[in-house]
């Protein structure tokens, strides 16, 4: 998505399941289909709640799905996210107009249709209050079962409490890459160790 | 303690006379208008009737009404408007939405720019080459479809940059919400950008409307005639690729300079429903846009 903006080359390979997604024929519709991405401030689409859950379905239907189907998927997505409760009685309120910690939970709820494998979330809280990062936290424990979630943080709390596994990246590199709980306990490197210490960041 | 000194004081008188100075010029941008207004409809009102504007001219443009000329504005509008909107949407949709920046784009925005500082008599010279020698639509005469077809070669750069203009102020992070559940290019176009942005696209079509009215120049050299009465009255008064017809801005170039006997109040009265007609599209534009802003909010 970054080339589409001419300054930025891509070099490297990063593999899903063993497959290179720069391969030539991997195509980019059925990649993103396949790893959603939440971003640092919330960004759903100037349309309602309901229409934002189906957007991606609307998208990649090639069958003609019925209401109903659009129904359920909406009612499982948001009941997912934990937002079903708040909005059920506002699904066609305009998303834009909710609160910041419900519209970045609704952008979670947009990928979740699609059954993506990997969800990509970058600095998913920046934007967000301290009860609102607690609620993305909480909501990235109860979708790790069925979800493979990559977490991008700044936040050396955050990546101790939200995570199973750690990878400490500097200047573009891998630095170190173990269990959570090991790698701030007894980093092997000691640019982690004097990162996790503070020193430098 | 925070108290004023005198030389805060004089700070404060300067910036004050500098807001009133820049304040004045802005009111000044309105006097203008109602002059020109005033002073034409009141010089042009005791003339404008019922049978003026819905008769014919006679005795050379001296009696008789103006109904032919105003058809034929319209109909010029109409036909350039129809060529020129969609052609220069599309291209913007294209400039703005799936081109990257290289040669082809640079050349496309040299010609935009360019094409549009050309004079519009210049225009009008390319329009008797192009559409009525060279596309010979009425046998080497000038015809409606010619005049309308050299307009919207003029308004054509307009609308792509107001067009380009109304896209990139949709935020990127809806294209980027789109993209990422994977939708292609054109469907997100199809179903966030143009939802999002068609206010700011028709305002900036329909303003090209008093533009089109008002050009005398391309179109007199090109598809109006001094002179071309409409003998029936029903639905298709002018054939728009064998004839050519009347239009309001030439009707007032001839009754005001060349024709004999004419009323003093008459020249004023054309202005007057020249301007009526650009304001009342305006004022539709910017009421039309105001209706969508309403109903788009983030």
């Amino acid at each position: 998505m970054n080339e589409r903006y001419g300054y930025v080359t891509t070099t490297g390979e990063i593999k899903i399941h063993d497959k290179n997604i720069y391969d030539p024929d991997v195509s980019l519709i059925e990649l993103r289909k396949a790893v959603g991405m939440v971003f640092q401030r919330p960004n759903p689409l100037p349309i309602s709640v309901y229409e934002n859950v189906v957007f991606g379905l609307r998208i990649h239907d090639d069958t003609g799905r019925k209401r109903a189907d659009y129904d359920q998927a909406v009612e499982k997505a948001l009941t997912e996210v934990g937002l079903w409760e708040d909005l059920k009685d506002r699904l066609d309120a305009k998303a834009t107009t909710l609160q910041l910690e419900q519209q970045q939970k609704l952008c979670i709820a947009r990928l979740l249709p699609l059954k993506p494998e990997i969800i990509l979330m970058d600095e998913p809280c920046s934007a967000l209050d301290v009860n609102g990062t607690k609620a993305i936290e909480e909501l990235i424990f109860t979708l790790k079962g069925r979800y493979t979630i990559v977490i991008v943080t700044h936040n050396m709390a955050q990546a101790r409490r939200a995570s199973d596994e750690c990878i400490f990246m500097l200047l573009g590199e891998i630095i170190e890459h173990g269990r959570t709980t090991d790698l701030f306990l007894s980093p092997k490197n000691p640019k982690t160790a004097e990162y996790i210490e503070g020193r430098y960041g | 303690m925070f108290t004023e000194t005198p030389f805060i004081r004089r700070k404060r008188r300067a910036e004050r006379i500098a807001q009133c100075f820049f304040a004045g010029m802005a009111a000044a941008m309105v006097i203008p208008l109602f002059l020109i207004i005033g002073y034409i409809v009141i010089k042009g009102a005791p003339a404008i009737s019922w049978e003026f504007l819905t008769e014919n001219p006679r005795s050379g443009g001296a009696k008789g009404g103006i109904w032919a000329a105003i058809v034929g504005t319209f109909y010029i509008v109409f036909f350039s408007l129809a060529v020129s909107a969609p052609i220069g949407v599309l291209a913007a949709v294209y400039l703005s939405e799936y081109a990257r920046e290289n040669w082809f784009t640079r050349m496309v925005h040299l010609a935009v720019v360019n094409l549009a500082g050309v004079p519009s008599i210049v225009h009008g010279l390319f329009g008797v080459g192009a559409f009525v020698y060279f596309a010979n639509f009425n046998d080497g005469k000038k015809s409606i479809i010619a005049a309308a077809l050299t307009l919207a070669v003029m308004t054509l750069p307009v609308i792509i940059t107001s067009t380009k203009e109304a896209l990139a102020a949709v935020p990127r992070q809806f294209r980027e919400a789109c993209w990422n559940v994977g939708a292609t290019r054109w469907q997100t176009i199809w179903r966030i950008v143009l939802p999002n942005s068609i206010s700011g696209i028709l305002t900036g079509v329909i303003l090209q409307v008093s533009r089109t009215a008002g050009e005398t120049a391309p179109v007199m050299l090109t598809g109006v005639a001094t002179y071309k009465l409409l003998e029936s009255t029903g639905l298709f008064l002018y054939h728009p690729i064998r004839d050519q017809c009347m239009a309001l801005s030439m009707h007032l170039y001839y009754i005001a300079t060349q024709a004999n006997n004419v009323p003093a109040a008459t020249p004023y009265a054309i202005a007057t429903v020249l301007v009526g007609v650009v304001l009342v599209v305006n004022a539709a534009a910017i009421v039309f846009r105001i209706y969508l802003r309403s109903r788009k909010k983030w």
